[in-house]
């Protein structure tokens, strides 16, 4: 089963909506807090949620400039959170998103869906862009991991590594 | 010693009479009858750092501590302005009219207003500026361009 991870998640432009938004600055990171009805949208990526939580990191020391030194730190998406890209979709009830790390993580009845290989289903599950794999986290009993090499999984050789009994489950 | 006592006791009533009319007259609110051209509200710190300013090309008193202004802008810093680092702003948010209430640090419009950060772009139809905490509230149609190069979480 061939997952890729959600390609240009972020971009160098993004456009978020919503009913309310709360941009408050902190000492060492500026939060924007979209609620009701918020969505982020940039090149091929829609991300939604009934609230969504943008942390810019703004890397400031006392006395230092603080000008082009923010980042995206983190973006959390809460209650009824989805994204869509060209080929793949998932829900959860947070979906998290760690730039830095290349992490993408949907906690909470997740799922993700790619157009050509299937659904994979688990509590938890952890997109680790870095090392190519998706972790589906059942339970602290059941957990399992699976290599989303594209060469292998185009060879129809998915490989599970861990228990069998992987509580989030796969369908075609 | 009665006599003593009388006068005593005279004396206090009238020190409390002389309290009360020097309160009343400090407790009188004076409004002005005619806007303020050019206004500015600067907000410090207790170390002196500038936190926040609101401007606006006019200003009209409509109540104790509160202004009515026009061409509102507002500047809030982020870290230290006291060198005159003017990088150090958080955003600038302009509007065409705007209410301060100075003594609660607060602001607020209904004329739609713009928000300009370091790295985004903002507007929506209604606002809400709470300047202890420096966080801005923007309400109904709210869209926020954020130019961040994030990168990519998978190519």
């Amino acid at each position: 089963m061939l997952f890729l991870l959600p390609a240009a998640v972020l971009h160098s432009h993004m456009q978020i909506t919503g009913d309310v938004a709360e941009i408050q600055d902190f000492d060492s990171f500026i939060s924007m807090r979209f609620l009701q009805n918020a969505s982020v949208d940039g090149e091929d990526f829609h991300l939604c949620g009934d609230c969504i939580e943008i942390i810019l990191d703004s890397n400031r020391r006392p006395g230092e400039d603080a000008a082009n030194l923010s980042a995206v730190r983190e973006i959390h998406a809460t209650i009824n959170a989805s994204f869509e890209q060209k080929s793949h979709s998932g829900k959860a009830d947070r979906i998290s998103i760690y730039p830095a790390k290349k992490i993408l993580i949907l906690d909470g009845n997740g799922e993700i869906t790619d157009s050509e290989e299937g659904t994979v289903r688990g509590e938890k599950l952890i997109f680790d862009s870095a090392n190519r794999q998706i972790i589906a986290d059942g339970s602290a009993k059941k957990r399992s991991v699976i290599s989303i090499d594209g060469d292998a999984a185009k060879k129809s050789s998915n490989r599970f590594h861990g228990p069998e009994k992987l509580n989030g489950h796969r369908e075609k | 010693m009665v006599g003593r006592l009388k006068l005593a006791c005279v004396l206090f009533f009238f020190s409390l009479y002389l309290a009360n009319s020097a309160l009343g007259k400090v407790d009188r609110l004076i409004l002005l009858n005619t806007p303020i051209s050019e206004f500015t509200l600067p907000v410090f710190e207790g170390n002196g750092n500038k936190v926040w300013e609101i401007c606006g090309t006019s200003a009209t008193m409509v109540g104790r501590d509160l202004f009515s202004l026009l061409d509102a802008k507002l500047h809030c810093f982020a870290g230290d302005f006291a060198g005159g680092n003017a990088s150090s702003e958080f955003f600038c948010a302009t509007s065409e009219a705007a209410t301060v209430d100075s003594s609660t640090h607060r602001a607020s419009g209904e004329c739609g207003i713009r928000i300009v950060g370091r790295n985004f772009d903002a507007t929506a139809d209604s606002w809400e500026f709470l300047g202890d905490s420096k966080k801005i509230i923007a309400k109904n149609n709210v869209v926020v361009f954020l130019y961040e190069n994030v990168g990519e979480l998978a190519r």
